[in-house]
């Protein structure tokens, strides 16, 4: 066997060639045959045709070895591969035992890298990713309505709902929904329910069976209270029926009428929005009290749509015949619609409303590029530990090295190191995950709505987890790995025990550099959010932010009609006020900030500005006299509402400055006189103007409000407002015991102080959460760029123990020593800190869009930012420096 | 096996192979090397398709009783070449051992002269 052999199995090495081979073998046999029997006397086409049928079926022998072999080769490469990574793992595994501080600096490291991120990521993914249950769960489309003047997407009258949904070529269904409030009657009084009340075809359209009994039939939904029927979610099942199965087929009581519990359903569902968390699910107009006419009232928003297109219709084409179909409305009921044009957005795109689908998005980018951020700033501070125990393992690596282990080998070894640590901190990641996720759900928020977060460790999760782990091992692996590699080390075996080549050394500076100049850049972020946060915390709402506190109540109305209802509110006024400590106290139907609210059509009788027909939507309140007095509203012109604007006085309403501005400009509103519902609502006289105030967003221009007096329109539900000098906090056990003096029967919930309804609810929680995640983001940042500056500087201290111990020898006194190990240090950290500013000066612009009174570039955080990364770096480096300062010259020199 | 219909495989498979293990057995040899040896030992008679003797031969291979290298004849053509290995020297004691009791067994069988009772 000759040079051919060698030849051939060095190919085989790369990859065996099954194919030519078999074909080599198989022509070799018949013509060695064919030669032979020639040979015997038989002439050569004679031998060649029974050499070949000798050997029966060439071509299926030649696919029988072919696919064998190929099999066989296959199954060689995977075992060897496995056995050699098997072989790298006991090795490594030896290596890490040795060390054990490291492994867990690292494994740390990696844990709150990695489960940071994790958590973000479940945040993000329940609010962006995650489809909601059930077979169509995935591909729901929300439809929500603009209108000129109020441009973002906002829910739906229920006649125009009905129309869309007939355009049955473009939805394979379309459902609608309100929700509200009821009351479940129980054996110790009564429990709130927070349900929706929808269409029949509400769960057909998610795609979702019951877990118990059944959901809707088709038909369901027709007739007022024809079929007083709910179907229960998990939790209120288990809640409030204590998982009983007996309870599906079960007549309860519900707003005092009899409901029949006809099906529970699974866990996994918990209403179409997200966070709130409903209780059940009642067919539209089936639970007292009916919606009543408002439901067939074009000009009446009721209902949120969402559905599903038919199959094989397009987004793009459906968006299209929608916006046709809103044009028609326009033209056959001007007096409401003419204005008004409908979008269509993927349903998750519409959390948790469609008025905000083009800022979530945005968001969730910004938070997940931070994490990932502080990710990247962990790998490489990571990647910076694995280098200097590369470098410290030069001698063993370089003789492994000559002893004949391949270059592949070696930086294997590296990363199958790394990925060991890697997976160690992705378990950790776990628990820190799991932790922040506790935390993120435990986050209060101001209103007795059942909140349900939706963030928690599942499969989605962890197999994120899993995938940013080794997205973490081969980050920080690749720069310890690129170091091992042979020829470097080659360069130790000669250069002795210490080898550290200045490449080496620098390759580690850089890293330090750049996770300084990322930390920067987060930092900055945080900083950003942060003074935005606390700038939207003292903006001037309009109103009185502190020293108020609120309670809200509802009057059943088979217990209370309007005239008994007016009563209670002017005895509970009376003696709210009695109550010591109080100054004003109001009552009021809605809260600027709050999670309920109402608009109006107001068509102005005589104004400077053309208006539409059917008139323009604003927000509208139903308030008693002192509201104004008790929220700390300014009266600019005219008077309060009083007691004498009652049902049998002319009607009257007050609006606040933005809305004299929009109809009347440069002149008094009062005794302008407008209509309210549409071209056929009321008319009433303006007279008051209040200030402006802010009501649906932190930062936002205020817009025209129309308030209306209690004593003219009666409202069952209602929020009291006592305005204190004291810590209002105070007040909640006396009013509550003022209302139980009135009527024990009375609920009483929401009961929270102004500061918490804006500082834990709709106002300011997200930007207060989005600055508290930015800051753990910033202060995990700036602490792994502290342990990265001070794992460079002191490993430098020990590599230049003999230089420093020849300075000190040489008379170098301590401050010197201490300047020059320090000034390494800060070397760093400004090149880090220049980087980091040009990197946030192009980066910071992408947050503006949700900060609120603060500049992205604001210099104050940038310069900040620098000077913390600084400041750090310093006292980092003051550890190691301190050390070196203690150098015995005579212990150094002789080390060597 | 052009001959009969094809008795159980397995008994056939495992005649193909200790004849192969034993042609193999003198020092390494072709595929074409095997089915002439073959040939020329039994007479003829088996009359195996030489088809058949290459998935077994590369079966073997994959179980590791023989290796196999490629190499030149002797009219200087490339060949692949297979060499019993240990275990394959192994298995041809093992294979013979038990050939003999079979073949034992059945001689027994076909020349019996008691008759059953």
């Amino acid at each position: 066997m000759g040079d051919t052999a060698k030849w051939h199995r060095y190919l085989r090495f790369w990859r065996a060639d099954v194919a030519a081979d078999v074909d080599a073998e198989l022509t070799f046999h018949v013509d060695a045959r064919t030669e032979e029997l020639c040979e015997a006397g038989l002439d050569r086409a004679a031998a060649r045709a029974r050499a070949l049928r000798e050997f029966g079926d060439v071509e299926r022998t030649r696919r029988t070895l072919r696919a064998m072999d190929e099999r066989h080769a296959a199954g060689m490469r995977r075992a060897g591969w496995l056995a050699d990574l098997a072989r790298d793992g006991r090795v490594a595994l030896r290596a890490l035992a040795r060390s054990p501080g490291l492994v867990a600096v690292v494994a740390l490291t990696f844990a709150l890298g990695i489960g940071v991120t994790s958590a973000m990521y479940s945040v993000v993914d329940a609010f962006l990713f995650r489809p909601l249950p059930g077979a169509h769960g995935g591909d729901l489309v929300v439809l929500a309505r603009t209108e000129a003047g109020l441009p973002m997407p906002h829910d739906l009258s229920f006649p125009d709902y009905r129309d869309y949904r007939a355009d049955s070529a473009v939805f394979g269904s379309l459902a609608a929904f309100a929700s509200r409030f009821v009351e479940l009657e129980t054996a110790r009084g009564a429990d709130r329910l927070f349900i929706d009340d929808a269409t029949a075809n509400y769960f057909a359209a998610l795609g979702l069976p019951p877990m118990l009994g059944r959901t809707f039939a088709p038909g369901d939904d027709q007739g007022v209270l024809a079929h007083p029927a709910i179907v229960l979610t998990y939790k209120a099942w288990r809640a409030h029926f204590a998982g009983d199965s007996s309870v599906v087929g079960r007549t309860i009581r519900i707003n005092e009428h009899p409901v029949t519990v006809i099906g529970v359903m699974p866990p996994s569902f918990h209403g179409v929005r997200p966070l709130v968390d409903v209780d059940g699910v009642a067919c539209l107009d089936q639970i007292w009290p009916a919606y009543g006419p408002a439901l067939e009232n074009r000009a009446s928003i009721m209902v949120s749509a969402f559905g599903r297109l038919r199959p094989g219709v397009s987004l793009s084409s459906a968006r299209a015949a929608v916006r046709l179909r809103a044009r028609q409305l326009a033209r056959a009921y001007p007096t409401t619609n003419k204005t008004v044009d409908a979008v269509l957005v993927p349903e998750r795109h519409a959390r948790p409303s469609a008025a905000v689908a083009s800022v979530t998005p945005a968001a969730a980018g910004v938070f997940m590029a931070l994490v990932t951020l502080v990710l990247l700033v962990a790998c490489a501070n990571v990647a910076g530990l694995l280098l200097a125990r590369v470098i410290a393992r030069g001698r063993e690596l370089a003789i492994r090295a000559a002893l004949g282990a391949s270059q592949w080998r070696l930086v294997r070894l590296a990363l199958v190191e790394c990925a060991l640590l890697a997976a160690l901190g992705g378990i950790g990641a776990v628990g820190v995950a799991d932790a922040a996720l506790h935390a993120i759900d435990a986050i209060h928020v101001a209103t007795d709505m059942p909140i349900r977060w939706g963030v928690g460790l599942d499969g989605r999760v962890v197999a994120f987890t899993a995938a940013a782990t080794l997205l973490a091992a081969l980050v920080a692996g690749a720069a310890p790995a690129a170091t091992a590699r042979r020829r470097d080390l080659a360069d130790v075996l000669k250069s002795g025990a210490r080898g550290t080549t200045a490449t080496r050394r620098r390759l580690r500076s850089a890293l330090v550099v750049g996770q300084i100049a990322v930390s920067v850049v987060v930092l900055a972020c945080a900083g950003l959010f942060a003074r935005s946060s606390a700038h939207a915390a003292r903006l001037d709402l309009g109103f009185r932010a502190d020293h108020v506190l609120l309670l809200s109540t509802t009057l059943r109305a088979q217990t209370y009609d309007s005239a008994r209802g007016r009563a209670l509110y002017r005895e509970l006024l009376r003696r709210a006020a009695a109550v010591p400590g109080a100054r004003e106290t109001a009552l009021a139907r809605y809260l600027p900030f709050g999670f309920e609210r109402d608009n109006v059509a107001v068509v102005p009788l005589a104004s400077a500005t053309p208006v539409p027909t059917n008139g323009v939507s604003y927000f509208d309140n139903v308030v008693s006299g002192d509201y104004f007095a008790a929220m700390g509203i300014p009266l600019r012109r005219g008077r309060t509402f009083t007691d004498r604007d009652d049902a049998t006085a002319p009607r009257v309403a007050i609006v606040n400055d933005a809305f004299a501005r929009t109809f009347w400009p440069g002149r008094s509103a009062l005794g302008e006189r407008f209509r309210v519902g549409g071209a056929g609502g009321r008319v009433v006289e303006i007279v008051g103007v209040v200030g402006d105030m802010q009501d649906l967003v932190v930062g936002e221009t205020p817009r025209p409000y129309v308030f209306l007096p209690l004593g003219q329109i009666y409202q069952g539900d209602m929020t009291l407002v006592v305005h204190t000098a004291r810590d209002p906090a105070t007040l909640a056990a006396p009013l509550r015991a003022v209302v139980a003096s009135l009527d024990p029967a009375l609920p009483v919930f929401d009961v929270r102080t102004m500061h918490e309804h804006l500082h834990d609810g709709q106002a300011l929680l997200l930007t207060r959460l989005g600055s508290g995640f930015a800051s753990v983001f910033g202060a995990l940042a700036l602490a792994l760029a502290t342990v990265g500056v001070y794992g460079v500087v002191s490993y430098a201290v020990a590599q230049r123990t003999r230089e420093i111990g020849v300075l000190v020898a040489l008379g170098a006194r301590v401050p010197t020593i201490l300047r020059l190990v320090v000034g390494e240090g800060l070397t760093l950290a400004w090149l880090g800190v220049g980087a980091g500013l040009v990197l946030a000066l192009a980066t910071t612009g992408v947050v503006g869009s949700i900060l609120v009174g603060v500049a992205p570039r604001d210099p104050l955080v940038l310069g900040a930012a620098a000077a913390l990364l600084v400041a750090v770096a310093a006292a980092a480096s003051l550890v190691p420096a301190r050390r070196a300062a203690r150098v015995d010259p005579i212990t150094a020199l002789r080390a060597e | 096996m052009r001959a009969a219909a094809p008795p159980d495989l397995d008994l056939l498979q495992g005649t193909l192979e200790v004849m192969m293990l034993k042609a193999l057995s003198w020092g390494p040899l072709h595929g074409f090397g095997v089915a002439k040896w073959i040939r020329q030992t039994t007479d003829d008679v088996l009359q195996i398709e030489d088809s058949a003797l290459y998935p077994a031969l590369h079966r073997m291979e994959h179980r590791g009783l023989v290796d196999a290298e490629w190499g030149l004849t002797e009219n200087n053509r490339r060949a692949k070449y297979y060499r019993l290995t240990a275990k394959g020297r192994q298995q041809l004691r093992a294979n013979v051992s038990s050939w003999d009791r079979y073949s034992l067994a059945v001689s027994k069988v076909v020349h019996a002269t008691l008759q059953p009772s």
